[in-house]
């Protein structure tokens, strides 16, 4: 799984990644965070409000910080998600 | 040695009046009020109107609403301001857009209403708003819409893949109501002080109920999140702010700045807003800056034009638009900052002395 965090920067955007980073290690899982700091790049995901949160390449969250709880519901939903591209 | 505490005095003066006159009454209030607009205010009912089909008449009113509005935190202004190009809004909505959103930061007029005044804060927002729209038709006018080779040909619809659209309940707008209120209540030099406890009273009762009846636990818990993290960022920076400008009314001779800034002249005006380009201040500082050259004699015209161009743009930012809009468009984007800000400071400094 890939996580990345859309954002210049600035302070609610590093919150979020340290979120992120404690959720994974949580639900124990193996997956990369990032943050993705280039302006052109986050502008590619058509994120107009930052911090952005991007799981394997789909934007699930932008324009606030979610809640751990939030985040969390946010990754078990895309782990979901992969289960059945997993399958037999 | 004798100069060393000298300055320290400037500066903790400056901090004591502050603290004691606008803490209180201005900033508490205006924080929570920046917190609830930035974790509550839809903004998906904003943003629905900076799509592609947009007729000019609504997407540049639009774009100054989201400016005042969701811009709060300056950080997402790029994002925004590129959502809003690529959308199909086109070039004079978006710069209409960025120009707003750092000029009319909720935090930055409430603290010039309050430390410098409201007849400064009034203007600023009036002639911000009527800057963005000049600015960014200008623009559309003079400029075709080339795209840059940086910017990604992704669909115009997908920018708008927001969040869940809530239901917006008229309580909404009631409760940011209120919190104004009691902004205005609290922060009024017109009404008794027994009065306006009454008042006050009254008004945070009517907080309270409304907001046990129109937000989720969630909401009140975002407000709360945001509010705190406006207050942790901006308030050590601001009182770090008013320190120096303390200090700096010491060192700088009152009649350096009486003599060259004091009357309205075009040289004094244009220096004052080449200043406020070119430094960078971090939000909210160049109001006590715009204090302090008060203090010293400055000129009414020759302030309104530094606080009106100092938050728009500074060297870093100037720096990073130039990627959006290349280096031809930015060149005249500074330079109708520059006019607009220089002629507003030169028609306020005649107006205030007739």
């Amino acid at each position: 799984m890939n996580i990345k965090i859309l954002g210049p920067g600035c302070a609610r955007c590093h919150q979020l990644e340290k979120t992120a980073s404690e959720v994974v290690k949580e639900l124990g899982i193996d997956a990369t965070v990032e943050e993705v700091k280039d302006m052109s790049k986050i502008i590619a995901y058509n994120v107009m409000m930052t911090p952005g949160l991007v799981i394997d390449e789909q934007v699930v969250s932008s324009g606030k910080v979610p809640s751990k709880a939030e985040v969390t519901q946010l990754i078990i939903n895309a782990l979901a998600r992969e289960e059945p591209k997993k399958g037999a | 040695m004798p100069l060393v505490i000298e300055l320290l005095k400037g500066g903790v003066a400056a901090l004591q009046d502050y603290i004691l006159a606008h803490t209180l009454t201005c900033l508490v209030p205006a924080f929570f009020i920046a917190g609830a607009v930035y974790a509550l205010f839809p903004k998906e009912k904003i943003l629905r109107y900076l799509g592609p089909d947009s007729p000019k008449y609504i997407s540049y009113p639009m774009s100054v609403v989201a400016g005042l509005c969701l811009a709060v935190c300056s950080c997402t202004v790029l994002p925004l301001f590129a959502g809003i190009r690529k959308s199909g809004a086109g070039i004079g909505p978006a710069i209409a857009f960025l120009y707003t959103a750092p000029a009319t930061n909720i935090l930055a007029i409430i603290y010039t209403a309050s430390l410098i005044g409201i007849d400064f804060a009034l203007a600023r927002i009036i002639l911000s708003i009527s800057f963005a729209l000049i600015i960014g038709m200008s623009m559309a006018a003079m400029f075709s819409d080339k795209k840059l080779e940086n910017e990604a040909d992704d669909p115009p619809a997908q920018a708008f893949a927001m969040n869940e659209a809530r239901k917006v309940s008229n309580w909404l707008w009631v409760f940011f109501a209120l919190l104004v209120a009691i902004l205005l209540w609290g922060a009024s030099s017109l009404i008794t002080l027994t009065v306006k406890a009454i008042g006050l009273a009254v008004l945070l009762v009517a907080l309270v109920l409304v907001v046990r009846h129109t937000l989720s636990r969630d909401e009140v818990k975002s407000w709360m999140k945001e509010t705190w993290f406006f207050v942790r960022s901006i308030l050590p920076l601001l009182l770090i702010g008013v320190f120096v400008a303390g200090m700096l009314r010491v060192v700088i001779p009152a009649d350096f700045v009486g003599k060259y800034f004091g009357s309205s002249t075009v040289g004094a005006t244009l220096a004052a807003v080449l200043f406020g380009v070119f430094m960078y201040f971090p939000t909210l500082v160049e109001v006590p800056m715009a204090r302090m050259f008060l203090d010293l004699g400055m000129g009414k015209g020759v302030l309104l034009a530094y606080l009106l161009a100092d938050p728009v743009i500074s060297l870093p930012s100037i720096l990073v638009v130039r990627r959006f809009i290349g280096t031809r468009r930015l060149f005249w984007y500074v330079g109708l900052i520059i006019v607009c800000c220089t002629a507003a400071g030169l028609i306020y400094g005649w107006v205030t002395s007739l």
